[in-house]
């Protein structure tokens, strides 16, 4: 299990550090002050040749960040509005396309997989009743914190 | 090689806006046309309309996904010699062997930096594929 779990420490940190610019690193469940109410959520599955679903859970203050950067002029960054909540959901989605890609490659290496496409989460709160084995928490540097779930059928 | 027209096809606005800056990075872009597409089916039909010197392309995208969109590419006498690069966050070893059979130039992992990209696209030009081809 242990060695799961850094790959996907490994995937998550990655992929934060290289797409989005943000320091992330792995905490403790009991360390997180994640608010599950303020995040944004998106579920994507790898379908062969394993099955399984990802979860990643994440506020809205660190898709800003990264949608700001990507998308936004300077003029603009500070704006609300639907082109933010657009940009937002979007930033995510990839997200977690990048981070269960990753992940699933650090695993099967040698086997060509499938990713369906990235689904809002209808109730994260169901997802949220799993095993902690099948969570796994991370902060940024500037103490928000976000989370991962992948459960493996 | 004098790239004029880029067709960049991923559905997320995110991945491509990526692209777009690692190429103003290196510098590729003054001058050259930055085409997006959101997939495969566009990518094509963009193609066809109007030749293009490269397609960056993802793979998990709807409609038409980048492993049909290559497949397509290379069966069409008028389209097959358009190099295709491919960012991906699922080209791992045994992916990444599928594409270069069906003649992809490259196959990156995202998130992409601008060098890896800069290398890959540089290698276009030298008249090389990828180290696959050593």
């Amino acid at each position: 299990m242990e060695d799961y779990r850094q790959k996907m420490d490994e995937a998550v940190i990655e992929t934060l550090e290289q797409m989005a610019f943000v320091q992330a690193f792995s905490i403790e469940a009991e360390d997180s002050s994640i608010d599950l109410d303020q995040c944004y959520s998106t579920q994507i599955s790898v379908k062969s040749p394993i099955q399984g679903d990802f979860y990643l859970l994440i506020s809205r203050d660190i898709l800003e960040e990264v949608a700001s950067s990507l998308f936004l002029t300077p003029d603009e960054a500070g704006a609300a509005g639907e082109a933010m909540d657009q940009a937002v959901v979007d930033v995510i989605n990839e997200l977690i396309n990048t981070i269960a890609g990753r992940y699933i490659s650090k695993i099967l290496p040698q086997e060509k997989f499938e990713l369906t496409l990235p689904e809002k989460v209808e109730s994260i709160s169901e997802a949220n009743e799993v095993n902690d084995d099948c969570k796994f928490f991370y902060s940024t540097m500037e103490k928000d914190c976000f989370q991962m779930i992948y459960i493996e059928e | 090689m004098n790239l004029k027209r880029i067709i960049i096809a991923d559905d997320s606005a995110t991945a491509r806006k990526f692209i777009l800056k690692c190429l103003e990075i290196v510098g590729i872009k003054e001058g050259v046309e930055l085409v997006e597409v959101i997939n495969g089916k566009e990518a094509l039909t963009t193609a066809r309309q109007q030749p293009a010197d490269l397609i960056i392309t993802d793979l998990n995208m709807d409609v038409m996904n980048g492993d049909h969109l290559v497949r397509w590419l290379k069966a069409t006498p008028v389209l097959e010699r358009i190099p295709v690069i491919v960012i991906t966050s699922a080209g791992n070893d045994a992916k990444k062997e599928e594409l270069k059979k069906l003649g992809v130039v490259d196959v990156l992992d995202k998130p992409i930096n601008p060098m890896v990209l800069n290398e890959a696209i540089s290698k276009l030009s030298e008249g090389k594929k990828t180290d696959w081809d050593d």
